[in-house]
């Protein structure tokens, strides 16, 4: 069903566990057919909000809505719009992933051919239709993965909140996953999922979340809190810059060494590596300069903020 | 039903059963739709378990074993009192994994599946809470099916044995049957209350320790199940029936308060802000309802004049105990009234005045409480003073009885719960201020030891002013009882000597009075009308039109 409201709104919520706010004040939205991804340091809080947005727990401040159902007081009504995959979950040893499936699409009130038609859509998403009579047991931790998303869209759910999914996964089954996500979100369901990893998400989510010891620290895009981390920093901030000369690398060392704004000019391997001012004008002046010095440069590339040295600038590192 | 192609995109074949064209596939699948998922879910999970191979094999092996021993050591196992002996044998065989394995097993399953996050998987799909605990019901009864189609053929063969009859037979499978049934409701309501490591493994034992003496205590009965029945045929009518009317009692009593502790563990997996109380005092009134009418049919068949009003006593006394100890959790309750309790709050004056107190609340639970307390107390008054009146002699010395007697013992005993409730209320109420939460067993705790503390103060009134003598040890748990007997002397009510009467009249009233001035606000709260966005989802439905089933407590409705 269609309404207005926003697939996931995070009201103020706060959750105390004892003098413990594991979530503290929170709020923020996920639109429709939007990923969404919620990063955080171990113990920020993002499972506990997520639990309370999949109403197995509630907040002791604060509201969540579920396509503008409250998690508090419809929880049945916001149950039947959401598929949650938890971080850990027990799977039943003697069962195969098809009788698995099964007895979810049963719980989920769903029957004959309307069950068998969810179990084959579920099977052909998740690629499970290889694994549908193995034993869960010898199941590995990407397919069990696989197994639990399946189960969480078994009832067709159109907000979809994952619990660090990517954890523990080898690389193909994080590129697989990528693309079932992207999928999902092409078949405009709303995602929100996390992760203690800003780069492991940020190709596919449109915006991100970041949430330390209970508090947001910045919503936004990537690209937008890129562009306010560089903001923040201090116009005389240094920068790491790696050149390559074809020839007479020594002779390039001196001539950085003797320039006012290069720090610590040192060889390494091939390359030339220094520390100057991040401002892109200093690096433009610098490359003329140097082709008017008549050295052969065949690369010139200031060191990239990359997303970890995002989320290390963001978060300050606090425990709780 | 349709049948699908059974190849998907990828191929993949499908082996459920409704893939398969054959008839009997088709029909597996059509009664499957009507199967709880929970019994289906166990029946390709945990009976396909190592486990249950093995208590199983073991079942059948004590049986055989047991029927081969009992041929071998005696001779002529055609006398009477041999097959009696091969009989009970079955049944302690039978009994031992009805009562003992199948309900450890139910509450192992609940609790393993709380531990590895699989319940609150389940809890968040569309099966209801109570869907979740009969579906762990039904499991263990399919065990208990199981076991009992292994051990009736041998029961069977022995009613083709001299002395036993259909009834030896009966009596003992049916009175196992009720006792598993009773112990595994005991064990889906104590798996649910476990919230952690420590307190499953101790509530664990708890359930090993209560199934192994109901075992013993229920083998060693069926092991005079001769006598009884002996006893039972050699009876006048009138006795007989005041036999059956005992064994019903105990029957009723163990599955009335099943029946409780099922609502209790549904209400524990339900969803806080939900309702959770309506359901609990629901089968509590019924349970009371089912109380008083075996009361009344045990006074029927008694002779009136000899045990009747002792009888009216007794069921008051009773009925105050069994409300003193639920009262005590009932007030315990969270006293947050979430919004979506509020929606289903009743609206009209009728509704207000039946169902108000079986709304959520810890407060309307009080009320509730006591008008159940008072109700039976009246219902035995009524009896009493109807009656009273042939009686020759009294219950306590003979030629001496009256109706005042009687009615101040009612009135004492419904007192004495209300006191000692209202101040486990009480205790509940500042617990809630204070902590800003309250916790059924804590509640309980403190009502267990309001009790006895005030059931010590008047031994010592009494010792103080050298009346102790007239005490006998019962008093300890019925002080009203001890006053009648010691204040009033000689059991019969002297006007002048029930001064006690006026100062407990006024204690009682002012506790209720407390009680009722903490519980305007929550009596106070209105119902609210649900948001709109569940109201346009309410309209959308309707317009989809197809009337759904109406739930009385339910905003929809
Ligand atoms: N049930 C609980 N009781 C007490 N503290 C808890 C509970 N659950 C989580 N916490 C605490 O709340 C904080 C947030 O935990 P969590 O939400 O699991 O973090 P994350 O998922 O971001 O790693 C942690 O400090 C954790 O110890
Ligand atoms: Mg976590």
């Amino acid at each position: 069903m269609i309404s207005s409201a926003p697939a996931i709104e995070m009201r103020n919520v706060t959750r105390m566990f004892g003098h413990l706010r594991a979530v503290n004040d929170v709020s923020f939205s996920v639109g429709r057919g939007e990923i969404v991804g919620f990063i955080g340091p171990n113990g920020a809080g993002k499972t506990t909000s997520m639990r309370i947005l999949a109403t197995l727990d509630l907040p002791t401040m604060g509201d969540a809505l579920i396509d503008g159902f409250s998690v508090i007081n419809d929880p049945d009504r916001v149950r039947r719009q959401l598929g949650f995959m938890p971080d850990n979950y027990g799977t039943y040893p003697h069962m195969n992933c098809e009788e698995y499936l099964d007895f979810f699409a049963r719980a989920y009130g769903l029957l004959g051919s309307d069950r068998i038609s969810a179990l084959r859509r579920v099977i052909d998403f998740a690629h499970l239709g290889p694994l549908a009579q193995k034993s869960i047991r010898g199941l590995s931790k990407g397919m069990k993965q696989r197994l639990c998303l399946g189960r969480a869209l078994i009832h067709d759910p159109q907000v979809i909140v994952l619990d660090e999914p990517a954890a523990g996964l080898d690389p193909r089954a994080r590129i697989e996953l990528r693309e079932m996500i992207t999928l999902l979100a092409e078949q405009g369901k709303s995602i929100l999922i996390s992760s203690h990893i800003l780069s492991a998400l940020a190709e596919m989510c449109h915006r991100v979340v970041i949430i330390e010891a209970g508090s947001l620290v910045a919503v936004g895009s990537v690209e937008e809190i890129m562009a306010s981390t560089r903001q923040r920093q201090s116009p005389d901030a240094l920068v790491e810059v790696s050149v390559r000369v074809n020839d007479e690398p020594e002779k390039l060392l001196q001539w950085l060494d003797e320039n006012p704004l290069v720090e610590n000019a040192q060889l390494v391997v091939d390359e030339i590596r220094f520390k100057a001012p991040a401002n892109p004008e200093v690096h433009e002046q610098m490359i003329k300069e140097l082709v008017a010095a008549n050295f052969r440069i065949s690369s010139f590339v200031p060191k990239q903020q990359s997303l970890e040295d995002v989320f290390v600038e963001v978060t300050k590192g606090i425990v709780q | 039903m349709t049948i699908i192609e059974s190849k998907s995109e990828s191929g993949h074949d499908l082996h459920l059963a409704v893939e398969k064209n054959s008839r009997l596939d088709r029909w597996i699948e059509s009664v499957s739709r009507w199967l709880n998922p929970i019994l289906i879910k166990e029946s390709r999970q945990s009976l396909k378990s190592n486990q249950f191979l093995v208590t199983f094999s073991l079942v059948l092996a004590a049986a055989l074993f047991w029927s081969f021993f009992a041929l071998a050591v005696t001779p002529n196992i055609s006398e009477s009192y041999n097959s009696i002996v091969l009989l009970t044998g079955y049944f302690w065989i039978l009994a031992f994994p009805l009562m003992i394995i199948v309900p450890v097993w139910t509450y192992w399953s609940i609790v393993t599946e709380q531990d590895d996050n699989s319940l609150e998987l389940i809890t968040l799909s569309t099966m209801k809470p109570s869907q979740i605990v009969s579906g762990k019901f039904v499991t263990a009864l399919l065990q208990i099916m199981i076991y009992l189609a292994v051990i009736a053929p041998c029961v069977c063969f022995t009613y083709f044995l001299r002395g036993i009859d259909l009834g030896h037979i009966l009596y003992g499978l049916v009175f196992i049957f009720l006792a598993s049934i009773c112990l595994n409701a005991v064990a889906v309501f104590l798996a649910t209350c476990a919230p952690n490591r420590a307190l499953q493994i101790l509530f664990l034992i708890g359930l090993v320790f209560i199934c192994f003496v109901s075992y013993i205590y229920l083998c060693v009965g069926l092991s005079e199940i001769d006598g009884l029945i002996d006893n039972l045929m050699r009876a006048q009518v009138n006795e007989q029936n005041q036999i059956q009317l005992g064994l019903a009692a105990g029957c009723l009593a163990a599955l009335t308060y099943s029946m409780v502790a099922y609502f209790a563990a549904v209400a524990n997996l339900t969803f806080p802000a939900n309702n959770r109380s309506t359901g609990i005092r629901v089968a509590l009134l019924v349970q009371q309802a089912i109380f008083i009418g075996w009361c009344w049919a045990m006074a029927h068949s008694l002779d009136w004049s000899q045990d009747g009003p002792i009888l009216m006593i007794v069921m008051v006394i009773v009925a105050s105990i069994h409300w003193s100890i639920v009262g005590s959790m009932i007030v315990g309750e969270s006293g947050e009234i979430s919004q979506r309790v509020r929606r289903g709050l009743p609206k009209t004056m009728f509704a207000k005045i039946t169902a108000s107190w079986l709304m959520p609340g810890p407060l309307r639970g009080f009320f509730f409480v006591v008008s159940n307390i008072w109700g039976v107390g009246i219902i035995a008054a009524i009896f009493y003073s109807v009656n009273v009146g042939s009686v020759p002699y009294s219950m306590f010395r003979p030629g001496t009885a009256d109706v005042e007697t009687g009615l101040v013992m009612i009135f004492l005993n419904c007192g004495y719960a209300t006191i000692y409730l209202g101040l486990t209320s009480l205790f509940a109420i500042w617990l809630r201020g204070r902590f800003g939460f309250s916790i059924p067993l804590l509640t309980l705790l403190w009502g267990l030891a309001v009790a006895l503390f005030l059931n010590f103060v008047p031994i010592i009134v009494l010792a103080s002013i050298g009346l102790l003598n007239e005490f006998e040890l019962p008093i300890l748990g019925l002080p009203s009882w001890g006053l009648i007997v010691a204040g009033v002397g000689g059991g019969r009510v002297d006007w002048n000597d029930m001064t006690v009467l006026l100062p407990f009249s006024l204690m009682l009233i002012a506790i209720v009075v407390a009680n009722l001035v903490f519980a305007r606000r929550e009596l106070g709260l209105v119902r609210v009308a649900a948001p709109i966005r569940v109201q346009q989802e309410i309209e959308e439905a309707k317009k989809l039109a197809e009337p759904e089933p109406v739930d009385i407590f339910d905003d929809e409705a």
